[in-house]
């Protein structure tokens, strides 16, 4: 029933084209606002939707429709969509100005169409120069992926190696940090936290748990007006309930950049990540490590093609994955994204899938981070 | 104790690269390359100025690189055009500069667009099936020159609220800016007075002061909604209108491609010109004047 009411919601939206016409200025000057005092005091709202309808397969069989692929794990095999319509996500944001000292920062996140997660919840405090401190639920940072919503993604999906090391929903975690501005000529961001250690990979479950840390250093050079490279360094570690201690650490570069004058629509972002986590006694990947690479470039203003590259083979037995993605975005904010990808997992065994994703975003929604 | 050291060290230099010595040069930032031109008219040797959107960029779509945090981060003034013209790229980097100077109401916050009188302020619904609306007016405002003495004047303001020190020094460049700005205003008026009543097409509604100053008739637009980008329908349709209604120009941004309004002026007897929109669009454009004086040269002598 549910996928009937997504799939009618998905069709309408797909078929209530605009009218391209263009009309007359319906504008006037100086024409005053309407808006009330209560309206002006609202904070930012913003809903975004992600809607799927996707083919996959493992070792050439088809996933039958409304078979949850994952039923029948394939060892090593990461999150996939199976075959059919689906609702990825509707995310809702609020986000506002407390006051002249903090900013908040709500994201609650519905994944399918059952159940509201608290996906972020957080206060900023502002007011200390060169010092951010945040509050609450956040998406800790560690790397880049793992603060990047998933509307956001490079790529339909999380990375593999991030999925096995700190798992589908990420470092996530009631925390407080604290993140310096350095006092450098180009931009250094070093951040420390301290979180509830409620990660199940990364910590385990099922005891009360000591607090897990957390710490990143941001670099960001300039290699010229249009383009920069960011370097990072990330670590986690604490108490696990397998009475060890886990270690978690990660490097990413980035490249990023775009021309200058009318080719500013030329955009190329060239992200990688390198993670590695060891958590002895855990019965998931005790030792699991790998990297992805994820290189995106706009053809014109509406079109992005990219493509990913994921190994995890430290510790574990390899698994490598190609995905290959093609972006038409009429403005920012909807997209239409078109994924293929193949595993290649333990075994000899592959999983393939093609995946066209609709994105649409309604209201105020922040802008993201660089 | 090596822990404490390192604390120590930290603390050090956060205090250090905190704080503005009484005798550095008040420090200025404009969102846009014209914002600073008109700082840099107004604070003349007593500021340091910089910018974050060059001229030859749209200032709509500006990637929000850390690197412009690492220069709001010791900004003593930020001024920026408003009309959430620059929503999309810079409130991260406000919030991520961490100086408390700037944020949204301390005095080195200036949104510019409070000088103005902003035209096209939108009526009935405003929802994004309009396009990428501005829901307080069209943001595009420094394109009429008087909208550029007006915000000197608010820049002016602040300056001498921040800095009293250098207050006679400000209110002098200021008085020089306004005085070349009204005998150049007459020159382009004069300049451009055979161009009243032409019929241009824009590419984006980038030109709309400019043309509401000049007199010319602005009939439509490139892009079939704001910020949307040109269909070949829209096109066509643009290019019939062209013909029968025998456009002149179509503006083109620096940062858009001449090429979608091509098929218009192919259609019809309209030309299209690259117009800097903004200072740094083009070679050359360097100042508010030059601005104006580009774009004056451009439109009564397209054919150079």
């Amino acid at each position: 029933m549910s996928h009937r009411i997504v799939l009618g919601l998905a069709l309408g939206i797909l078929t209530a084209a605009p009218a391209w016409a263009q009309e007359a200025g319906t504008t006037s000057s100086g024409a005053s606002s309407t808006r009330t005092f209560a309206s002006m005091m609202n904070p930012g709202i913003s809903v975004s939707g992600l809607f799927l309808a996707g083919v996959e397969s493992q070792d050439g069989k088809l996933v039958a429709p409304g078979q949850n692929a994952t039923d029948t794990p394939l060892p090593g095999k990461g999150e996939t969509f199976g075959t059919g319509p689906s609702v990825q996500e509707i995310e809702v944001q609020f986000s506002a100005a407390v006051d002249p000292y903090f900013k908040a920062n709500v994201v609650m996140s519905i994944p399918g169409t059952e159940g509201v997660e608290i996906e972020e919840g957080y206060a900023t405090l502002t007011a200390v120069p060169r010092l951010l401190v945040n509050v609450g639920k956040v998406k800790e940072p560690f790397g880049r992926e793992n603060m990047t919503h998933t509307h956001a993604l490079l790529t339909l999906d999380k990375s593999l190696v991030g999925q096995r090391v700190l798992g589908a929903e990420g470092l996530n975690d009631v925390a407080i940090d604290a993140a310096l501005l350095m006092p450098a000529p180009w931009y250094s961001e070093v951040t420390l936290g301290v979180d509830a250690g409620q990660n199940d990979l990364l910590y385990g479950s099922g005891k009360p748990l000591g607090l897990g840390n957390f710490a990143h250093l941001k670099n960001l050079f300039d290699l010229s007006e249009n383009y920069t490279l960011e370097v990072g360094l990330s670590g986690a570690t604490g108490e696990t309930a397998f009475d060890s201690r886990s270690w978690t650490g990660g490097a990413d570069v980035t490249i990023r950049g775009h021309g200058s004058g009318r080719h500013m629509w030329n955009r190329l972002i060239w992200q990688n990540e390198f993670m590695y986590s060891s958590r002895p006694g855990s019965d998931t990947d005790p030792r699991v490590g790998g990297a992805y690479s994820t290189l995106r470039y706009s053809v014109t203003r509406r079109l992005w093609l990219g493509g990913r590259y994921d190994w995890v083979g430290l510790g574990v037995d390899p698994v490598q994955a190609g995905s290959l993605i093609a972006i038409v975005q009429p403005t920012e904010f909807s997209a239409i994204r078109l994924q293929a990808q193949r595993q290649f997992l333990p075994g000899g065994h592959t999983d393939d899938s093609i995946v066209a994703q609709l994105r649409f975003v309604l209201g105020s929604h922040p802008a993201h981070s660089y | 104790m090596k822990r404490l050291s390192i604390l120590a060290a930290l603390l050090l230099a956060w205090f250090a690269t905190a704080s503005t010595p009484a005798w550095a040069k008040l420090k200025v930032v404009g969102s846009t390359q014209d914002l600073a031109a008109l700082a840099q008219a107004v604070g003349g040797d007593d500021i340091n100025v910089s910018y974050i959107a060059r001229g030859d960029l749209d200032p709509h779509f500006i990637n929000a690189k850390p690197s412009f945090m690492v220069k709001l981060a010791s900004a003593n003034l930020l001024v920026f055009m408003g009309m959430d013209l620059e929503i999309g790229w810079l409130p991260p980097l406000i919030t991520g500069a961490r100086n408390p100077k700037i944020q949204l109401g301390a005095p080195g916050y200036l949104d510019a667009s409070a000088a103005i009188q902003p035209i096209e302020v939108p009526t009935g619904t405003v929802d994004r099936s309009r396009g990428d609306l501005h829901p307080q007016g069209n943001p595009h405002y420094l394109l009429d020159p008087d909208n550029g003495r007006r915000v000197a004047r608010a820049i002016e303001a602040k300056l001498e609220l921040l800095d009293p020190k250098n207050a006679a020094d400000y209110q002098a460049n200021l008085a020089a800016f306004e005085k070349k700005l009204t005998d150049k205003e007459a020159e382009w008026k004069t300049e451009m007075a055979p161009l009243k009543g032409v019929k241009v097409i824009g590419y984006h509604s980038t030109f709309d002061y400019l043309c509401k100053v000049y007199g010319m008739d602005l009939v439509g637009f490139v892009e079939p909604r704001p910020g949307i980008p040109p269909t070949p329908s829209h096109t066509l349709q643009m290019a019939q209108k062209a013909k029968a209604q025998g456009v002149k120009f179509v503006l083109v941004e620096p940062y858009h491609d001449p090429r979608d309004a091509s098929p218009i002026a192919r259609m019809s007897s309209a030309r299209v010109l690259e117009v800097p929109t903004e200072v740094g669009g083009m070679d050359g454009v360097v100042t508010y004047f030059d601005l104006f004086d580009h774009i004056v040269q451009i439109l009564t002598h397209p054919s150079a």
